[in-house]
């Protein structure tokens, strides 16, 4: 080959080369590396966390982080979509963690992660998350070590039973992340502090029905500096070593205490009530919060003699035997099947505009066109006279039959029916909210939501009925966070079809309710620190109302009932004002299991609006009026 | 609207706004959709609506109806069918007058597009009172009179090409136009539904794209409306070429 027949083929191979690999310089490349779940597993039928790392070798971008999880078939083979998109900046050379939560629908499929920057993918993620599913139940252990797998042995009727050892970091960062999750039990975090978003997490979790159980032993000195201190029921001021322990009573049975030299720490309790003590020493420690529970044991269970110890299952099976309903799986597919929005609907008949009104409208209309073209007026009528008229007339129609029955008589836009559930126990100051949003309007709209909140556990469910998309079960939903809001969009109504978006979060609620049963009386106090007035309230025990009426802002109540006073809540109008079937539909739909024989006595109240800072742009409260929550605060 | 320029606008204007049998077909418009309307007017609750899964077809029959008597009317109107005694015969025009033949077939293209306008503000108020409880906005219900109008307008355009064809002999202008405009009407639904006035405002709540599926029937009705007059306007060359051959050669 001479030199410039060489020469010749270099210039094609170089040319080639670099149309086959143009300089990368200019586009942002990324590396993503994905933590979903607990330690790589999920559960189906819940929630799930996901930390998305993302490494920028390059220059600083501002780039925007897309998280898109599909799930089954659906009818006609096509996947359900749900994206999570959020923003984040990108310093140079830094990797940055950034937290998402993704539901696990059964038949879910794959987990896609896209970063891009000014529209150009900068890195990308695929994830098969079959694989990573479970059934099981699932117990998270903090752990430096290996040592609660001996929990597996609670495995029964419930199913399996599956501890998992999330790293400290890697503890998710809104409640419903733990959604998955039964129980967390806290051992010890090796000298590590959670962050505040962490523990926060982890209390509103708590109040939504989770279990937090803190262990004993020398590791408990642990816990007020790894920042749980306002969650621990009990002040820990030391350690004592003891031969052996008193017999522990719970109910089922009582078992013997613990013999052998074991370390026991020692605590003086601050919340709750002490369930077993060795003299003043309290052993089990259990503290109500919300609908859930946060326990205190003295000793540490995964360590001799209580790993050996008769009593250790039973007591587990005490302490974890709690029901918690999961955050996800509260829509159901079509959202007229919801108790709430059907009792919101049948109590607010709402209908079209009365046939009367056409019959009128169209009566009215023939009645001015008759005169010019038919009869004497019109006989004698110029042509061009006859037309402006005409015209005049139908043009007046047009408009008048428009304002009328798209302004006056109906609103075709978006109707919004908003019902809520507000859960909360006396004096914790949080509260338990699941708010259900059916959306509607006569014709097909694009229709998006505003959540001024983020890390809330939002669902959506409305089986498509045009034509053109019955394929789609589950409504597709993008959720775009930025900062702490969130736009939820993928919710379009078409004609008259439906779609329901059920939210569930933790607020902030200040209502302290004391009620004390002393002999034939009932004596209430309740005092309402918020800023919204509770409407129509009323205590309930033992299946009676005793009325307490509105408690505005700031107000204290204070009553003494005859317990032989009480009435049936419903029938006798209790908390029900004349007229308002919309809340004595709503409590039948929900309440009917509020209380149960044994239970303490509740405050049951009505908030009006919306409980969560929810709005649909353009949208209209549903027959014109607001939104119901039906709150129960569990007295003292 | 009266058009000086142009003798047959100003025929029109006078015909159709004081011949009393046309203007009782503007009462008949009002009166059948009024009708119409009052059928198909939903009497449920919302609640029950909701449940039934989809809007009342109100919107959809009154535009049907609509459309249905406008193709009925215009084809009627083109054929001069109500105004046969008070209007000069177009083949008199043609045969008789020197007036050029593009004015002629403007003319008429012209009025007949004004009178379109002045059908559909006639029928424009039931569309308006059902647009909400039928479930459409401004752009289905825009969409919707566009579509009535241009197919109108194809109609009368066929009316007045089987006028051109066939003149005044009535029972064979009414065998060939009637079956003729609904045969087409049959077959396109079938086999290009796309240029169907009928599956537009059939599909026009059901699907995303109805408005835009609309106009494209309506931009179609428009050509085959131009189409048409175009046809009439070579017949009517045809016939007055023949006329003049026969002035010739009697001459």
């Amino acid at each position: 080959m001479g030199p410039r027949r060489f020469l010749f083929w270099a210039a094609i191979a170089a040319s080639l080369l670099l149309a086959a690999d143009p300089p990368a310089q200019g586009k942002p490349v990324v590396h993503c590396d994905a933590l979903v779940g607990f330690n790589g597993t999920v559960r189906e039928g819940r929630f799930a966390p996901v930390i998305l790392s993302v490494e920028n070798p390059g220059a600083k971008m501002q780039a925007e982080i897309s998280l898109q999880v599909t799930w089954g078939g659906g009818l006609r083979g096509v996947p359900a979509v749900r994206t999570i998109v959020r923003e984040a900046a990108l310093d140079a050379g830094s990797t940055r963690r950034i937290p998402f939560l993704i539901p696990i629908p059964r038949s879910v499929r794959t987990l896609r992660a896209t970063v891009s920057s000014q529209g150009i993918t900068a890195g990308s993620l695929e994830i098969e998350l079959r694989s990573m599913t479970t059934s099981s139940r699932i117990v998270a252990g903090i752990s430096s070590e290996l040592s609660l797998d001996g929990l597996s042995a609670l495995a029964g009727s419930a199913g399996m039973l599956r501890v998992v050892y999330p790293r400290v970091d890697d503890l998710p960062v809104s409640w419903a992340g733990y959604d998955a999750v039964d129980a967390v039990i806290v051992h010890d975090t090796s000298f590590q502090q959670l962050r505040a978003d962490q523990v926060t997490a982890l209390e509103r979790w708590v109040v939504t029905g989770g279990v937090l159980v803190f262990t004993g032993g020398a590791a408990a000195l642990q816990h007020e500096p790894a920042g749980f201190g306002r969650l621990l029921p009990v002040e820990i001021t030391g350690l004592t070593r003891r031969a052996r322990l008193a017999s522990i009573s719970v109910p089922g049975g009582s078992v013997r205490g613990v013999s052998g030299p074991i370390e026991v720490a020692v605590s003086r309790l601050m919340q709750g009530r002490i369930v077993a003590a060795d003299g003043a020493l309290p052993l089990v420690v259990a503290r109500p919060l919300g609908r859930g529970s946060i326990w205190f044991l003295a000793f540490d269970p995964t360590m001799p003699p209580v790993t050996s110890w008769e009593g250790a299952l039973p007591l587990w099976r005490y302490i974890l035997g709690g029901d918690r309903v999961p955050a996800m799986g509260a829509a159901p597919r079509e959202p007229l099947a919801d108790p709430w929005i059907a009792a919101m609907l049948t109590a607010s008949p709402s209908s079209f505009p009365h046939v009367l009104a056409l019959l009128i409208f169209a009566g009215c209309y023939v009645a001015l066109l008759v005169p010019l073209v038919h009869g004497r007026l019109g006989r004698g009528m110029r042509s061009r006279t006859r037309l402006l008229l005409l015209v005049v007339v139908s043009v007046s129609a047009t408009i008048a039959g428009w304002a009328l029955f798209s302004r006056v008589l109906f609103h075709p836009g978006l109707q919004v029916i908003d019902a809520a559930r507000v859960e909360s126990r006396s004096g914790d100051g949080l509260a338990a909210v699941m708010e259900k949003f059916a959306v509607f309007a006569s014709s097909a709209l694009p229709v998006e939501a505003r959540l001024a909140s983020s890390g809330a556990a939002i669902e959506a469910a409305g089986i498509r009925t045009g034509t053109a998309d019955s394929a789609v079960s589950d409504p597709p939903l993008l959720l775009s966070e930025r900062g702490n809001k969130t736009t939820i969009r993928g919710i379009d109504v078409g004609r008259l079809d439906t779609r329901l978006l059920v939210i569930q979060d933790v607020v902030s609620l200040d209502v302290s309710v004391r009620a004390e049963a002393l002999g034939s009386t009932l004596a209430v106090r309740v005092t309402n620190g918020g800023s919204r007035s509770l409407k129509g309230c009323f205590m309930l025990k033992a299946g009676r109302a005793y009325p307490l009426g509105e408690i505005g802002p700031g107000a204290t109540v204070a009553r003494t009932f005859d317990l032989a006073e009480g009435v049936e809540p419903v029938d006798k109008g209790i908390g029900l004002p004349d007229g308002d079937v919309r809340r004595a539909a709503l409590w039948k739909a929900e309440a009917l299991d509020a209380d149960r024989g044994d239970s303490p006595a509740q405050l049951i109240g009505w908030l009006e609006g919306p409980v969560l800072p929810l709005s649909f742009p353009g949208g209209e409260p549903f027959a014109g009026r607001p939104g119901l929550a039906l709150l129960r605060v569990e007295a003292e | 609207m009266k058009d000086r320029g142009n003798p047959f606008v100003a025929e029109g204007m006078r015909v159709y706004l004081s011949e009393r049998g046309i203007l009782r077909t503007y009462l008949f418009i009002a009166g059948a959709l009024g009708l119409a309307v009052l059928a198909m007017w939903p009497r449920s609750t919302i609640e029950a609506a909701l449940r039934g899964g989809g809007a009342a077809d109100t919107f959809t029959v009154v535009a049907a109806c609509f459309l249905l008597f406008l193709l009925y009317l215009g084809a009627r109107y083109g054929a001069e069918d109500y105004s046969a005694d008070s209007t000069v015969q177009l083949r008199e025009y043609v045969t008789l007058t020197p007036v050029p033949l593009f004015s002629v077939i403007g003319g008429r293209l012209m009025f007949a597009v004004l009178h379109t306008f002045l059908l559909l503000l006639i029928g424009a108020p039931f569309l308006a009172a059902a647009m909400a409880v039928g479930g459409a906005g401004f752009p289905q219900a825009l969409a919707a009179l566009a579509v009535i109008g241009a197919a109108s307008l194809a109609a009368r355009m066929c009316g007045l090409l089987v006028l051109t064809l066939v003149g005044g002999r009535r029972p064979l202008r009414d065998l060939l136009l009637i079956p003729v405009l609904a045969a087409s009407l049959v077959v396109t639904f079938f086999l290009a539904p796309r240029t169907n006035p009928f599956h537009a405002i059939a599909f026009l709540l059901k699907d995303a794209d109805g408005p835009s599926a609309c106009l494209a029937s309506a931009g179609v009705d428009l050509g085959a409306a131009l189409a048409l007059a175009a046809c009439s306007l070579g017949v009517l060359s045809m016939v007055r070429g023949r006329a003049h051959r026969r002035g010739g050669s009697g001459e």
